[in-house]
């Protein structure tokens, strides 16, 4: 009898007190609401995001439904007016035109030369390393430095012009940033001689994730070097080619530093973007509601573009 | 298909002091399976990367059939490569993975599919053909390398040590049926290995190399039973051949003391081959030629270091009591004796060697002298 109820215990005390134990442990998780999410962990980090960018913005979108001039105390409920009102301002739908204009010379030109660049200093030339650190150069200065050096080689008598004297071509010199059809287009040579060498960064980091088997492998098939990059180095590379399109047209998008320093968005209004005409229309000509319309409008545009390009780049990448 | 020549080919690699290739000659006639084995670093995937067109030749010239072949890209020689880590397309489906030679051969798409079909088929690998090689395991994998080679229908195939990313059994099961596959498919196949047991087993002939230098090309039984040198003799066999110095005689080989009876005419050429001064010059004998004999009898006198029980026979690994003699690969003996033998570390004991089973060596060239 009594080894009969010793044995009982003895048996049955480990497994009673582990579940026992794993009951309070699932408890205590529900309280908590900890365990199956993980969002628990994203709280703090999405607190500060919240307090430093999301609360700003969804305020700061409220004034462009207001008159506010960013001084006057007083401010009333317009509606829809500043949207309406952008729909028939020339100066906002030609800052539409330039800014997806240079966006889309920018993400097209920049990456192309990024990507051969790219291609030249993953081959097994002697000064790759020199020229790697070379081309990544311009990268790391401040693009408001880059715009004032290029403002000066394109001066009247700066050195593009003079360069072009010295070898005959006195035909092709110009006021550069002075010309209303060619302004836009020198700024964006600026910013893709400063971000090419960015782009090639990228677009390298994806190229030395290729083992060289596969390579050769594509080779020994028959593929020549034109095929074996289209149809094997492009497609292992599709995730950097989705990070370079996404950085250099939502860059493109924001455009402001370069364009203000080198044409202040002139001449006339030739180069205006969106962002040089938000910051003009607040703080020259004091109209800040219509200012924060114009840069709602801008968010929306750089998400909605920026949010099918990745869906669109991303379907391209293999699982 | 086609007959593969390499006339005197040589690779030398920056900054290298000795050539990773050196001046190989070597001729496979078409539809041959040509083994090449040696240790890491011998040239031996040099030698095939260079007929594959991957990898630079500074010297010689390399024939596929009846083309010279030596500057031509890889692309332009009809091969087909197998890669040690498959090297398979991470994007592309099975499918597309076996397809892909025919598609830049710009074969017409129902033939591709028919043919990849038939390949397939023979790897069984019907049922994966929609996966992606992710999704597959290391043996399947292998196999849609081997589909991907196959199904180009190649002047030659060229496979570099295909089976090292496989376990052990899976291995065994491979190597069967790559030599089968090649046997029925009928096409000139250059195998790199490391492995001796892969290179005796699958190879027609076994090509080995050393420190860039052919040693020897025969048929792995002939490479076992009359090794040319003693490069050779040490890497062919599992253990290794005893290598010792010793010392001619008047009417034998003197090893430490011990007298083995030779031939007069084995005798009569190695003096005149040129044994070393004194006579001297490197006796090879494989662990099976070695018996135990009694204390009386005469016998190369050991002491066992360490003793192998493999059920059958036990390999009894002994040092040399008189250790005058330098040994060239290590200070052990190996002796293959019956799996009953009662022999323990430490024990004495007495090796008598079958005077057929001696290899006799120059000392100075390490050439055979049989």
């Amino acid at each position: 009898m009594i080894d009969a109820d010793f044995e009982v215990v003895r048996d049955e005390a480990p497994p009673m007190s582990l579940a026992r134990g794993a009951t309070l442990v699932r408890r205590a998780r529900a309280q908590l609401g900890v365990g199956t999410s993980t969002w628990w962990f994203v709280l703090p980090a999405l607190g500060l995001y919240a307090f430093i960018v999301l609360i700003p913005t969804v305020r700061g979108s409220y004034y462009s439904f207001t008159d506010w001039d960013g001084l006057n105390p007083v401010k009333h409920w317009v509606g829809l007016d500043n949207f309406t009102a952008i729909l028939h301002d020339d100066a906002a739908r030609g800052a539409i035109k330039h800014t997806v204009l240079i966006a889309i010379a920018i993400m097209l030109i920049q990456n192309a030369i990024g990507l051969l660049l790219a291609l030249g200093v993953n081959s097994q030339i002697k000064s790759r390393n020199i020229l790697r650190v070379v081309l990544f150069a311009p990268a790391v200065m401040t693009p408001v430095v880059v715009a004032f050096l290029w403002q000066y080689l394109y001066t009247p008598d700066g050195a593009i012009n003079r360069a072009l004297g010295a070898v005959g071509l006195h035909g092709l010199e110009r006021g550069w940033l002075g010309d209303t059809s060619l302004a836009l287009w020198c700024i964006v040579v600026v910013i893709i001689w400063q971000f090419a060498g960015y782009s090639m960064v990228i677009f390298l980091a994806g190229l030395q994730s290729i083992p060289a088997e596969i390579t050769e492998a594509s080779a020994v098939d028959g593929a020549g070097a034109f095929r074996r990059f289209w149809y094997v180095t492009r497609p292992l590379i599709a995730p950097a080619i989705t990070v370079n399109l996404m950085l250099s047209i939502i860059g493109g998008l924001k455009l402001f530093d370069q364009v203000w320093v080198l044409t202040g968005g002139g001449p006339g209004y030739a180069t205006d973007t969106l962002s040089t005409l938000i910051y003009r229309n607040a703080f020259q000509f004091g109209e800040f509601a219509y200012s924060t319309a114009l840069a709602l409008l801008l968010t929306v545009f750089v998400a909605v573009v920026s949010g099918a390009q990745y869906r669109l780049l991303r379907s391209q990448e293999y699982a | 298909m086609a007959a593969v020549r390499f006339d005197s080919v040589s690779r030398v690699f920056a900054k290298e002091l000795r050539p990773a290739v050196d001046r190989l000659s070597l001729d496979i006639p078409d539809g041959e399976f040509l083994v090449l084995v040696g240790p890491s670093g011998c040239g031996k995937s040099t030698t095939l990367r260079m007929l594959a067109g991957l990898e630079r030749v500074d010297g010689g010239s390399i024939w596929i059939g009846d083309s010279d072949v030596t500057r031509v890209a890889p692309q332009n020689r009809d091969i087909a490569m197998v890669f040690q880590n498959y090297a398979l397309y991470p994007h592309m489906s099975v499918e597309q993975n076996m397809g892909f030679a025919l598609k830049m051969a710009r074969t017409p798409r129902p033939q591709i599919r028919t043919r990849v079909g038939e390949a397939a088929r023979l790897l069984a690998l019907d049922e994966f053909l929609g996966r992606k090689p992710g999704a597959l395991s290391g043996g399947q994998r292998q196999r849609v390398a081997m589909g991907r080679a196959i199904v180009r229908d190649p002047q030659v195939f060229l496979m570099d040590e295909p089976l090292s990313n496989l376990d052990a059994k899976l291995r065994v099961q491979t190597r069967t049926e790559i030599s089968a596959l090649q046997r029925r498919l009928g096409t000139t196949t250059v195998y790199v290995t490391h492995d001796q047991v892969e290179a005796m087993t699958m190879g027609d002939r076994v090509a080995v190399m050393n420190e860039g230098r052919l040693q020897q090309v025969d048929a792995p039984k002939r490479l076992y039973a009359r090794p040319a040198n003693v490069f050779v003799a040490g890497f062919i066999g599992s253990p290794p051949m005893n290598l010792r110095v010793g010392r001619l005689d008047r009417d034998g080989v003197l090893l430490d003391g011990y007298r083995i009876p030779l031939g007069r005419d084995l005798l009569a050429r190695a003096a005149a081959a040129g044994a070393g001064r004194d006579g001297e010059l490197v006796v090879g004998f494989r662990p099976d030629a070695a018996e135990l004999t009694a204390e009386s009898e005469p016998g190369l006198a050991v002491v066992v270091e360490e003793v192998e029980e493999l059920g059958f026979d036990a390999f009894a690994y002994a040092a040399a009591l008189d250790d005058a003699a330098e040994s060239l690969h290590s200070a052990d003996i190996v002796a293959r004796l019956p799996g009953d033998t009662a022999v323990s570390r430490g024990q004495k004991m007495r090796l008598r060697v079958n005077p057929q089973g001696i290899h006799l060596f120059s000392t100075k060239t390490g050439e055979s002298l049989d």
